[in-house]
């Protein structure tokens, strides 16, 4: 990591309470799946002539600077920063003291909850039948059928009668 | 004729609709070769077990060709396209990357211009279609819950329906209030095992890859059946042109192997699944000298009539958590309370709200589905406010065909192979900017009636091209459409084409589970042609 790169950790993440500053945790370019255009930018980032960190609104300023004149580099720079720092360890360990999102990747054991539970919430108009009559008679027999019999199971067997051509 | 084994069909695309159309050819003892320009996705190269996975997902299982840049992908030039193309080549197609929310079309929808004097009907209607969504669910495994007064009948699903989660007890609630329909989505992500497939732990990224299997996609459902019937696919196939015979019957496919070797593979039927996108290009990639204008293309329709689905992002955000990246991400319930044409609402058709959780650590930092959080001092105190704090309405617009909307080849860059790059052509057309209006409307006062403390709104989320609809649309007039009720070419009778591409209309949800039923109906057309 060269110290212009440092720098722009530091400025884009500078940490915050329990947050860790981006700069200090040692992060590694080849611990994400970055692509070309990432890294091209990371390394333009590399060339950057950036404040020191110790001069916080400097670095702000001179962050805001860039990010008018190389929007996409910049913001290429933020994927590179951001996806090291929230694929850390260490930053995992806070979101999940923070949020309980557990710190660790989605699989293989997942973020499971509880079951639907839709009659927590019965639906709206149960009995009402919302869909437009398309002016077939099938659409006609169905909607009378659904219409006074919601709740009625129907099989394949039924629905194979359906077809018109 | 009966169909056996020396009725050969050559499917170009190993998709959602090429490996449905396979399986059931190959069940009715067809001799099935399908050519695909991709390989196959190992459930476990998922890289949702990485802990550099949301990356991953911004870059090489990014749904977007043009970033991803695949060894399968081809040029698809989009400058000219408010929404970027989304598409997945290899065996399971677009379905290898998506969330496998599963509506279905209503009646409606097939009749859009007799009803409401837009657009174009359909050659058949939605009960013709309905057996052979039961079929398909049947295979995938669909999860939700019958009933719904806003569809027509359907038959006990699958599995259960997603769990709803803690935005979704909330939005349901005030859909309640507000009196407007909800009903949990039908989805293809098994609630419970089945079929050797797991029940989904809910680990969040479906449009990434499913690692464990639980959500369906044409490589885990309908290729292991296809291939165990004898279909043949070969992958790493890279279509380049169809051609044609004296009789101007469709003869062969060209293609070239990843050596840059070129094959032709000649069939009694070509059937063309190649996306909204990919076939297009290849059929006007196919021009010869008997058909100069493209292959089936005498209408001058091919590639025109682009449908997407202009889609609104409205994100709510609650003081407490509701734990959005909990359950699979793309869907928990949808409302379609605006679904139908009420002309008092100043548009035509009408749309669905959709709610979505929420992202992962980095999607939520980067700003997602329209959240303002800014790099610097100010970073975590926002983050902590709304990761997990947060989810979003979805708001899925019915689409039109409009003459500036189409896809067309573009000769300055080519693939590989020379086959000139596809263009998207693509705008909000203005009926849908008055439904985006009202859809956008309509999903801040849900949430702010479930309790949101602030909504963040994406007019028209911009990486939203996954849709891809119309251009090569069905009908009965062969001057204004391409193939007719069976998906068969108007012009060359032997060609078909099954993917989004034949849709006459687009409806208001996705279209996935209406273009694997539309497959199964013209391979059982075909057969019941044949015997």
């Amino acid at each position: 990591m060269t110290p212009s790169q440092l720098c722009f950790l530091a400025g884009v993440l500078p940490g915050d309470g329990q947050w860790p500053c981006a700069a200090d945790l040692d992060l590694d370019e080849a611990s994400i799946g970055a692509n070309a255009s990432m890294l091209q930018a990371w390394e333009r980032i590399s060339k950057w002539a950036l404040p020191p960190r110790e001069k916080a609104e400097a670095l702000a300023e001179a962050l805001t600077t860039f990010e008018r004149a190389h929007p996409d580099d910049f913001a290429q720079g933020l994927v590179m920063a951001y996806g090291m720092y929230y694929a850390h360890p260490n930053v995992l360990k806070v979101v999940e003291h923070r949020s309980g999102y557990a710190a660790r990747p989605p699989q293989p054991q997942g973020h499971l909850v509880v079951s639907a539970d839709t009659g927590e919430h019965p639906m709206t108009n149960p009995a009402e039948v919302l869909w437009r009559n398309d002016g077939t008679s099938q659409s006609e027999q169905v909607r009378m059928i659904q219409q006074t019999d919601p709740d009625r199971v129907w099989t394949i067997e039924e629905i194979s009668t359906w077809p018109m051509s | 004729m009966t169909p056996s084994a020396k009725t050969r069909v050559v499917i170009v695309g190993a998709g959602a609709t090429g490996a449905a159309f396979a399986w059931r050819a190959a069940a009715a003892g067809m001799d099935v070769v399908c050519l695909e320009r991709g390989h196959w996705t190992p459930p476990a190269s998922t890289p949702s077990a990485r802990a550099d996975w949301e990356v991953e997902r911004l870059t090489s299982r990014s749904a977007n060709p043009n970033i991803r840049k695949g060894v399968a992908d081809y040029p698809i030039m989009d400058d000219t396209s408010v929404i970027k193309p989304a598409i997945y080549n290899g065996v399971g197609g677009s379905t290898v990357l998506w969330s496998a929310h599963a509506p279905r079309f209503r009646p409606s929808d097939f009749r859009v211009h007799s009803l409401d004097g837009v657009g174009a009907d359909w050659p058949f209607t939605y009960w013709d279609i309905a057996p052979y969504y039961e079929m398909n669910d049947d295979i995938v495994g669909v999860s939700g819950r019958s009933g719904d007064p806003g569809n027509p009948p359907r038959t006990p699903r699958q599995t259960p329906p997603v769990p709803l989660g803690g935005a979704g007890k909330r939005v349901a609630a005030a859909l309640n209030q507000l009196g407007w329909h909800w009903w949990p989505t039908d989805g293809q992500i098994l609630t419970e095992p089945r079929n050797g497939r797991p029940a989904c732990n809910g680990c969040g990224p479906c449009e990434m890859g499913c690692f464990s299997g639980a959500r369906a996609s044409a490589d885990n459902t309908y290729w292991p059946l296809a291939l165990a019937l004898g279909a043949k696919l070969i992958t790493g196939a890279s279509a380049t042109r169809i051609s044609t015979d004296d009789q101007g019957l469709a003869k062969s496919v060209h293609w070239c192997d990843e050596s840059g070797h070129q094959h032709e593979t000649a069939g009694d039927y070509i059937v063309v699944a190649c996306n909204g996108i990919g076939t297009p290009r290849l059929l006007l990639a196919s021009a010869n000298g008997d058909h100069s204008n493209g292959l089936a293309n005498s209408s001058g329709q091919v590639g025109r009539n682009l449908m997407l689905h202009p889609i609104a992002g409205v994100t709510g955000i609650w003081d407490d958590r509701v734990d959005g990246w909990s359950g699979n991400d793309a869907f928990a319930l949808l409302s379609q309370h605006f679904y139908e044409t009420d002309p008092d609402r100043g548009f035509l058709r009408g749309y669905e709200m959709q709610l979505t959780r929420s992202q992962g650590p980095l999607l939520t930092a980067l700003g997602g589905f329209g959240l303002d959080i800014s790099w610097g001092a100010s970073h975590h105190q926002r983050f902590d406010t709304v990761f997990g704090h947060s989810a979003t309405l979805a708001v899925t617009c019915e689409d039109l065909p409009v003459d500036h909307n189409f896809i067309s080849l573009d000769a300055s860059i080519t693939d590989r192979f020379g086959v000139p790059a596809a263009r998207m052509h693509y705008q909000v057309e203005e009926n849908a900017e008055r439904m985006l209006d009202h859809g956008i409307a309509a999903a801040q006062k849900l949430l702010n009636q479930a309790g949101a403390r602030e909504t963040v709104t994406t007019r028209v989320l911009p990486g939203a091209g996954f849709h891809l609809m119309g251009t090569a649309r069905m009908g009965t007039d062969p001057r204004s459409s391409v193939v007719d009720a069976d998906c068969r070419s108007h012009d060359v009778p032997n060609l078909l084409i099954i993917d989004g591409s034949v849709f006459a209309s687009a409806a208001a949800v996705n279209p996935t589970p209406t273009m694997q039923a539309i497959a199964l109906r013209a391979a059982d057309q075909l057969v019941g042609a044949l015997s």
